[in-house]
Protein backbone atom coordinates (compact mmCIF):
# COMPACT_ATOMS: atom_id res chain seq x y z
CA UNK A 1 0.00 0.00 0.00
CA UNK A 2 1.29 3.43 -0.91
CA UNK A 3 1.50 6.25 1.58
CA UNK A 4 -0.90 8.37 -0.47
CA UNK A 5 -3.56 5.65 -0.27
CA UNK A 6 -3.03 5.41 3.47
CA UNK A 7 -3.37 9.19 3.84
CA UNK A 8 -6.57 9.12 1.76
CA UNK A 9 -8.03 6.37 3.93
CA UNK A 10 -7.15 8.30 7.10
CA UNK A 11 -8.64 11.47 5.61
CA UNK A 12 -11.86 9.57 4.81
CA UNK A 13 -12.34 8.49 8.40
CA UNK A 14 -11.37 11.91 9.73
CA UNK A 15 -14.05 13.46 7.52
CA UNK A 16 -16.82 11.38 9.11
CA UNK A 17 -19.30 13.51 11.05
CA UNK A 18 -19.04 13.29 14.81
CA UNK A 19 -21.77 11.66 16.81
CA UNK A 20 -21.32 12.23 20.48
CA UNK A 21 -24.23 10.83 22.35
CA UNK A 22 -24.73 8.21 24.97
CA UNK A 23 -27.88 6.53 26.14
CA UNK A 24 -29.74 7.12 29.35
CA UNK A 25 -27.68 5.52 32.13
CA UNK A 26 -29.14 2.40 33.67
CA UNK A 27 -28.63 3.77 37.20
CA UNK A 28 -30.98 6.65 36.39
CA UNK A 29 -33.66 4.18 35.33
CA UNK A 30 -33.11 2.24 38.56
CA UNK A 31 -33.39 5.47 40.60
CA UNK A 32 -36.69 6.26 38.90
CA UNK A 33 -37.98 2.80 39.82
CA UNK A 34 -36.93 3.29 43.46
CA UNK A 35 -38.58 6.72 43.73
CA UNK A 36 -41.76 5.36 42.18
CA UNK A 37 -41.67 2.38 44.55
CA UNK A 38 -41.30 4.65 47.61
CA UNK A 39 -44.20 6.78 46.41
CA UNK A 40 -46.39 3.70 46.03
CA UNK A 41 -45.36 2.24 49.40
CA UNK A 42 -46.11 5.56 51.12
CA UNK A 43 -49.73 4.44 50.93
CA UNK A 44 -51.89 6.22 53.50
CA UNK A 45 -49.07 7.82 55.42
CA UNK A 46 -49.52 11.47 56.36
CA UNK A 47 -46.53 12.45 54.25
CA UNK A 48 -47.65 10.58 51.15
CA UNK A 49 -48.54 13.79 49.29
CA UNK A 50 -45.04 15.14 49.70
CA UNK A 51 -43.59 11.89 48.35
CA UNK A 52 -46.12 11.72 45.55
CA UNK A 53 -45.44 15.33 44.54
CA UNK A 54 -41.70 14.67 44.51
CA UNK A 55 -42.24 11.48 42.53
CA UNK A 56 -44.48 13.34 40.09
CA UNK A 57 -41.86 16.00 39.45
CA UNK A 58 -39.15 13.37 39.17
CA UNK A 59 -41.16 11.23 36.78
CA UNK A 60 -42.02 14.24 34.63
CA UNK A 61 -38.31 14.94 34.36
CA UNK A 62 -37.68 11.30 33.55
CA UNK A 63 -40.26 11.33 30.78
CA UNK A 64 -38.67 14.47 29.35
CA UNK A 65 -35.23 12.92 29.52
CA UNK A 66 -36.59 9.68 28.10
CA UNK A 67 -37.89 11.51 25.04
CA UNK A 68 -34.58 13.34 24.76
CA UNK A 69 -32.54 10.16 24.98
CA UNK A 70 -34.86 8.18 22.73
CA UNK A 71 -33.97 10.57 19.94
CA UNK A 72 -30.28 9.94 20.41
CA UNK A 73 -28.68 7.38 18.24
CA UNK A 74 -26.07 5.81 20.47
CA UNK A 75 -27.11 4.26 23.73
CA UNK A 76 -25.91 2.04 26.51
CA UNK A 77 -26.83 -1.48 25.48
CA UNK A 78 -29.23 -3.40 27.70
CA UNK A 79 -26.93 -5.58 29.78
CA UNK A 80 -29.32 -8.46 29.76
CA UNK A 81 -32.67 -9.20 28.30
CA UNK A 82 -34.26 -11.44 30.94
CA UNK A 83 -37.39 -11.68 28.84
CA UNK A 84 -35.46 -13.29 25.99
CA UNK A 85 -33.54 -15.59 28.33
CA UNK A 86 -36.44 -16.66 30.47
CA UNK A 87 -39.65 -15.12 29.25
CA UNK A 88 -42.44 -14.68 31.72
CA UNK A 89 -45.37 -16.57 30.23
CA UNK A 90 -48.19 -14.33 28.96
CA UNK A 91 -50.72 -16.12 31.16
CA UNK A 92 -48.92 -14.70 34.20
CA UNK A 93 -49.49 -11.13 33.07
CA UNK A 94 -53.08 -11.76 32.08
CA UNK A 95 -53.79 -13.39 35.44
CA UNK A 96 -52.16 -10.46 37.20
CA UNK A 97 -54.19 -8.02 35.10
CA UNK A 98 -57.39 -9.93 35.86
CA UNK A 99 -56.71 -9.90 39.61
CA UNK A 100 -55.92 -6.19 39.49
CA UNK A 101 -59.11 -5.47 37.59
CA UNK A 102 -61.09 -7.58 40.04
CA UNK A 103 -59.62 -5.56 42.88
CA UNK A 104 -60.55 -2.30 41.19
CA UNK A 105 -64.00 -3.59 40.37
CA UNK A 106 -64.53 -4.63 43.99
CA UNK A 107 -63.51 -1.19 45.16
CA UNK A 108 -65.98 0.36 42.77
CA UNK A 109 -68.85 -2.04 43.27
CA UNK A 110 -68.17 -3.10 46.82
CA UNK A 111 -68.95 -6.65 45.77
CA UNK A 112 -66.39 -9.14 44.49
CA UNK A 113 -68.99 -11.28 42.67
CA UNK A 114 -70.18 -8.31 40.71
CA UNK A 115 -66.58 -7.48 39.94
CA UNK A 116 -65.66 -10.85 38.43
CA UNK A 117 -67.69 -10.65 35.19
CA UNK A 118 -66.72 -7.00 34.81
CA UNK A 119 -63.06 -7.91 35.25
CA UNK A 120 -63.34 -10.88 32.88
CA UNK A 121 -64.95 -8.73 30.20
CA UNK A 122 -62.30 -6.04 30.69
CA UNK A 123 -59.52 -8.62 30.45
CA UNK A 124 -60.85 -10.11 27.22
CA UNK A 125 -61.29 -6.65 25.74
CA UNK A 126 -57.79 -5.66 26.77
CA UNK A 127 -56.36 -8.87 25.33
CA UNK A 128 -58.08 -8.34 22.00
CA UNK A 129 -57.04 -4.68 21.93
CA UNK A 130 -53.40 -5.47 22.55
CA UNK A 131 -53.16 -8.67 20.53
CA UNK A 132 -51.67 -6.73 17.65
CA UNK A 133 -48.68 -5.83 19.83
CA UNK A 134 -47.83 -9.44 20.55
CA UNK A 135 -44.89 -9.46 18.19
CA UNK A 136 -43.14 -6.87 20.33
CA UNK A 137 -44.30 -8.42 23.59
CA UNK A 138 -43.33 -12.00 22.89
CA UNK A 139 -39.83 -11.29 21.58
CA UNK A 140 -38.38 -7.96 22.52
CA UNK A 141 -34.75 -8.29 21.57
CA UNK A 142 -32.60 -10.79 19.72
CA UNK A 143 -29.64 -11.14 17.36
CA UNK A 144 -30.30 -9.28 14.12
CA UNK B 1 4.98 -2.77 13.59
CA UNK B 2 1.22 -2.68 13.28
CA UNK B 3 -0.30 -4.64 10.42
CA UNK B 4 -3.15 -3.93 8.05
CA UNK B 5 -6.26 -5.99 8.66
CA UNK B 6 -7.68 -7.48 5.44
CA UNK B 7 -11.21 -7.55 6.88
CA UNK B 8 -11.22 -3.83 7.72
CA UNK B 9 -9.16 -2.77 4.72
CA UNK B 10 -12.08 -1.99 2.30
CA UNK B 11 -12.91 1.66 2.80
CA UNK B 12 -16.60 1.12 3.63
CA UNK B 13 -15.74 -1.32 6.40
CA UNK B 14 -13.05 1.01 7.68
CA UNK B 15 -15.59 3.83 7.81
CA UNK B 16 -18.08 1.59 9.62
CA UNK B 17 -15.52 0.74 12.29
CA UNK B 18 -14.39 4.38 12.52
CA UNK B 19 -17.95 5.67 12.93
CA UNK B 20 -18.69 3.15 15.69
CA UNK B 21 -15.35 3.71 17.41
CA UNK B 22 -15.58 7.49 17.41
CA UNK B 23 -19.16 7.51 18.65
CA UNK B 24 -18.21 5.19 21.50
CA UNK B 25 -20.40 2.34 20.26
CA UNK B 26 -17.96 -0.22 21.61
CA UNK B 27 -17.95 -2.90 24.29
CA UNK B 28 -15.59 -1.10 26.68
CA UNK B 29 -15.89 0.15 29.32
CA UNK B 30 -19.66 -0.37 29.09
CA UNK B 31 -21.19 -1.73 25.93
CA UNK B 32 -22.80 0.95 23.81
CA UNK B 33 -24.50 0.53 20.48
CA UNK B 34 -25.52 2.69 17.52
CA UNK B 35 -28.69 2.61 15.48
CA UNK B 36 -28.30 0.97 12.09
CA UNK B 37 -29.99 3.97 10.43
CA UNK B 38 -27.58 6.41 12.07
CA UNK B 39 -24.59 4.39 10.93
CA UNK B 40 -26.00 4.26 7.40
CA UNK B 41 -26.43 8.05 7.35
CA UNK B 42 -22.98 8.66 8.83
CA UNK B 43 -21.12 6.69 6.21
CA UNK B 44 -23.59 7.53 3.45
CA UNK B 45 -24.38 4.11 1.99
CA UNK B 46 -27.57 2.20 1.25
CA UNK B 47 -29.21 -0.21 3.68
CA UNK B 48 -28.23 -3.16 1.49
CA UNK B 49 -24.59 -2.09 1.25
CA UNK B 50 -24.30 -1.52 4.97
CA UNK B 51 -25.98 -4.82 5.74
CA UNK B 52 -23.63 -6.69 3.40
CA UNK B 53 -20.52 -5.08 4.87
CA UNK B 54 -21.76 -5.72 8.40
CA UNK B 55 -22.14 -9.39 7.50
CA UNK B 56 -18.41 -9.54 6.71
CA UNK B 57 -17.48 -7.72 9.90
CA UNK B 58 -19.82 -9.85 11.97
CA UNK B 59 -18.40 -13.06 10.49
CA UNK B 60 -14.96 -11.91 11.62
CA UNK B 61 -16.32 -11.16 15.09
CA UNK B 62 -15.68 -7.44 14.77
CA UNK B 63 -19.24 -6.19 15.23
CA UNK B 64 -22.39 -7.44 16.88
CA UNK B 65 -25.94 -6.66 15.85
CA UNK B 66 -29.09 -6.77 17.93
CA UNK B 67 -32.67 -6.29 16.89
CA UNK B 68 -35.27 -4.61 19.08
CA UNK B 69 -38.57 -6.02 17.89
CA UNK B 70 -41.36 -3.57 17.14
CA UNK B 71 -45.02 -4.12 16.48
CA UNK B 72 -44.14 -4.90 12.86
CA UNK B 73 -40.92 -5.63 11.02
CA UNK B 74 -40.55 -2.10 9.70
CA UNK B 75 -40.74 -0.84 13.29
CA UNK B 76 -37.79 -3.00 14.33
CA UNK B 77 -34.62 -1.17 15.36
CA UNK B 78 -31.24 -2.79 14.70
CA UNK B 79 -28.35 -1.76 16.95
CA UNK B 80 -24.70 -2.21 16.01
CA UNK B 81 -21.71 -2.36 18.33
CA UNK B 82 -17.98 -2.72 17.75
CA UNK B 83 -16.73 -5.72 19.71
CA UNK B 84 -13.52 -5.72 21.75
CA UNK B 85 -11.86 -7.78 19.00
CA UNK B 86 -13.11 -5.27 16.42
CA UNK B 87 -11.86 -2.32 18.47
CA UNK B 88 -8.39 -3.84 18.73
CA UNK B 89 -8.31 -4.71 15.03
CA UNK B 90 -9.46 -1.20 14.08
CA UNK B 91 -6.88 0.48 16.33
CA UNK B 92 -4.11 -1.68 14.89
CA UNK B 93 -5.28 -1.02 11.34
CA UNK B 94 -5.31 2.75 11.88
CA UNK B 95 -1.85 2.55 13.49
CA UNK B 96 -0.59 0.67 10.41
CA UNK B 97 -2.17 3.26 8.09
CA UNK B 98 -0.56 6.06 10.09
CA UNK B 99 2.85 4.39 9.84
CA UNK B 100 2.51 3.94 6.08
CA UNK B 101 1.25 7.51 5.64
CA UNK B 102 4.23 8.90 7.55
CA UNK B 103 6.70 6.99 5.39
CA UNK B 104 5.79 8.95 2.26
Amino acid sequence: MESKQARDALAEIEALPHTTSTGMPNWLMALAAVVTGVAVLAGNQAWQWVVLAAAGIFLALMIGMGIYYARRNVREAPRQDPYAENPTPPWFWWTLATLALMFVARMIEGNLWVGIPVAAAATVTAYLAFAQFNRAQVKRRGPA
Amino acid sequence: MARLDPVIHPITRLKICAALFRAGATERPVRHEMKFATLRDLIDVSDATLSKQLNHLEAAGYVSRWRDYGVSRNKDVVWVSLTTKGTEAYSEHVAALTEIASEG
